[in-house]
């Protein structure tokens, strides 16, 4: 999910909050294929991954594109995006009710290693992150329009003039991310279940880890992310529980304050961001 | 009649809020997320004071004001060299840990339950009963802020927030201390929440904690998105359309389990068409960009 926002973020310079509207919509399609209507996972996860990524299209289309044509910048961007995910967050509470919906019934398989315990979703999900990220990484130096997209992120000004068509890499990389954006939403749905906030709490977390990670390099919203679960654990570890939020918020407070260009990211992305 | 009250006092409040954001983020140009957690902080002081030592309105609020301005301070202080989306990054971390006070801190704040039984406000030695008179002083308090909003931003220092929003270099260039600006801007932003969180906390003499978290920042950046930013009318027009809006669909007989939520969908339908076809909002001067 953080990787899906970051390749968004550092490409269009725009604060996707609806990225989490992208995220709850694919939960919920990926609930009604699989829970309501019974299809199995082969068909389901497709399903549910193109429906992101046409949704995410969608906003990129019909609200951001129109918005750039009109000279909007950052702000109205951010307020347009804001809008957007309150709007879908209570659709879909007064499609699904706010009750929280689950998948999976019964419980996992548990592994021990040593002093560790995980359930097989987790392994499931660490696999599924690593092999999605390297497919990602790969496609971003290998192939012609991850590149397009890289350099689009490093100077939209000078993009075009290669001739990288501007709008229709914003298109596909918001389709990627939106795609990313449909994997975690599975992954949570199985894990956790599927409420309409999910989206809200969940893009921020995302967006924390982008800066932990440092904004502009994309591995860096992988380890903040990585980064950010952790002081999260071990904050439970200390503390109370309940203290848990409270607590990993003023870390990433104090982590702002001082290295504001996050663990990888360079001072250059800072002034620019 | 006591309906109308109600709506009166509640827009006037919201106002006193719009007015705080909008120096904030309207003329300074700063996405403070931490708004509705600072005006949970003054409702929280000023609560306090009543609830525990007994004072009236005025040492409430003089309480309230003092807090809400060390909080603001300290969060101006932290977030100030963050720039853009970094600062709503910044003020959104100092917002959640406000918000996990208020729920955790048992022994002062009561946790979840929130504070209840605050008594009517007391003003040298007078009660101000509910109802009518009550909304004549939350609506004086609104409209003082909004007169010292004005006179604040006619003078020179308006217009130093403006010069360090449109373009910092520029801004610094010509002798502006820039962070100092911000810093001050914030921490009058921060005071005049106190004077919303003091009214809030004697008109439901109750608090909730989840009154104060994002969704109600958003409400307030949405009531001055409306409104519109950089303007005094736009501070009063925004939260009333925002609060006589949803009454006005009950009249509709629209009904049931799902109001909050068509609500809120229409909030955010409201700022996504604002911004594509009017970023600067219904009065404003200042077009978002």
């Amino acid at each position: 999910m953080a990787v899906g926002f970051a390749i968004i973020y550092n490409t269009t310079r725009v604060f996707h909050l609806a990225h989490g509207a992208v995220l709850t919509c694919a939960a919920y399609c990926f609930y009604v294929t699989v829970a309501v209507s019974g299809l199995s996972l082969l068909v389901a996860v497709p399903i549910t991954v193109a429906v992101a990524a046409a949704l995410g299209c969608f906003i990129e289309f019909c609200v951001y594109a129109p918005l750039r044509r009109r000279g909007a910048g950052p702000a109205a961007l951010m307020i347009a995006s804001l809008g957007l995910l309150v709007l879908f967050q209570n659709l879909f509470a007064i499609v699904f009710s706010t009750d929280i919906r689950t998948v999976r019934s019964g419980g996992l398989s548990i592994f021990q290693f040593g002093a560790l315990t995980v359930t097989s979703l987790h392994i499931v999900i660490a696999i599924v992150t690593v092999c999605v990220f390297a497919v990602l990484q790969l496609f971003l130096t290998a192939t012609k329009q991850g590149r397009a997209i890289r350099a689009l992120s490093d100077n939209p000004q000078l993009a075009p003039v290669v001739g990288i068509e501007v709008e229709r890499t914003y298109l596909l990389v918001t389709a990627i991310g939106s795609g990313l954006a449909a994997v975690a939403a599975i992954l949570l749905t199985w894990d956790l279940g599927v409420q309409p906030e999910m989206g809200f709490l969940i893009v921020f977390y995302s967006a924390v880890a982008v800066v932990v990670g440092g904004a502009g390099y994309l591995p860096g919203a992988l380890l903040g992310a990585v980064a950010f679960g952790l002081v999260q654990q071990l904050s439970i570890w200390q503390l109370d529980s309940r203290w848990q939020n409270g607590a990993v918020f003023a870390v990433v407070l104090i982590f702002l304050a001082l290295r504001p260009q996050g663990l990888f990211g360079s001072r250059l992305n800072v002034r620019r961001a | 009649m006591g309906y109308l009250v109600t709506l009166l006092t509640i827009i006037s409040i919201y106002t006193i809020l719009t007015a705080s954001m909008d120096l904030v983020l309207g003329y300074a140009g700063m996405f403070s997320f931490v708004h509705a957690a600072l005006y949970g902080v003054g409702a929280y002081a000023a609560a306090l004071v009543v609830l525990k030592l007994g004072l009236g309105l005025g040492a409430a609020f003089l309480a309230a004001l003092a807090v809400t301005v060390l909080v603001s301070l300290v969060t101006a202080v932290i977030t100030v060299r963050l720039e853009g989306d970094y600062f709503i990054l910044g003020t959104f971390c100092v917002a959640n840990v406000i918000s996990s006070v208020m729920d955790n801190w048992t022994d002062v704040t009561n946790g979840a339950n929130g504070l209840y039984g605050i008594p009517p406000a007391q003003l040298f030695g007078w009660t101000i009963a509910p109802g009518v008179p009550f909304l004549a002083v939350t609506a004086l308090s609104a409209a003082a802020v909004l007169w010292l909003k004005h006179r604040l931003v006619s003078a020179p220092f308006g217009i130093c927030l403006q010069a360090v929003r449109e373009d910092e270099a520029v801004a610094s260039v010509l002798g502006n201390d820039v962070r100092r600006v911000r810093i001050v801007i914030f921490a009058i932003g921060g005071a005049i929440t106190a004077v919303a969180g003091t009214l809030l906390a004697f008109y439901l003499r109750f608090l909730d904690p989840t009154t104060f978290t994002f969704a109600f920042t958003i409400f307030v950046w949405a009531a001055l998105f409306v409104g519109g930013s950089v303007s005094t009318l736009g501070t009063v027009v925004g939260p009333a359309i925002l609060v006589l809006f949803p009454e006005a669909l009950r009249f509709v007989g629209l009904s049931g389990t799902h109001v909050a939520n068509v609500q809120q969908a229409l909030y955010g339908l409201l700022l996504v068409v604002l911004m594509m076809y009017r970023p600067q909002g219904f009065f404003g001067r200042h077009a978002m960009r």
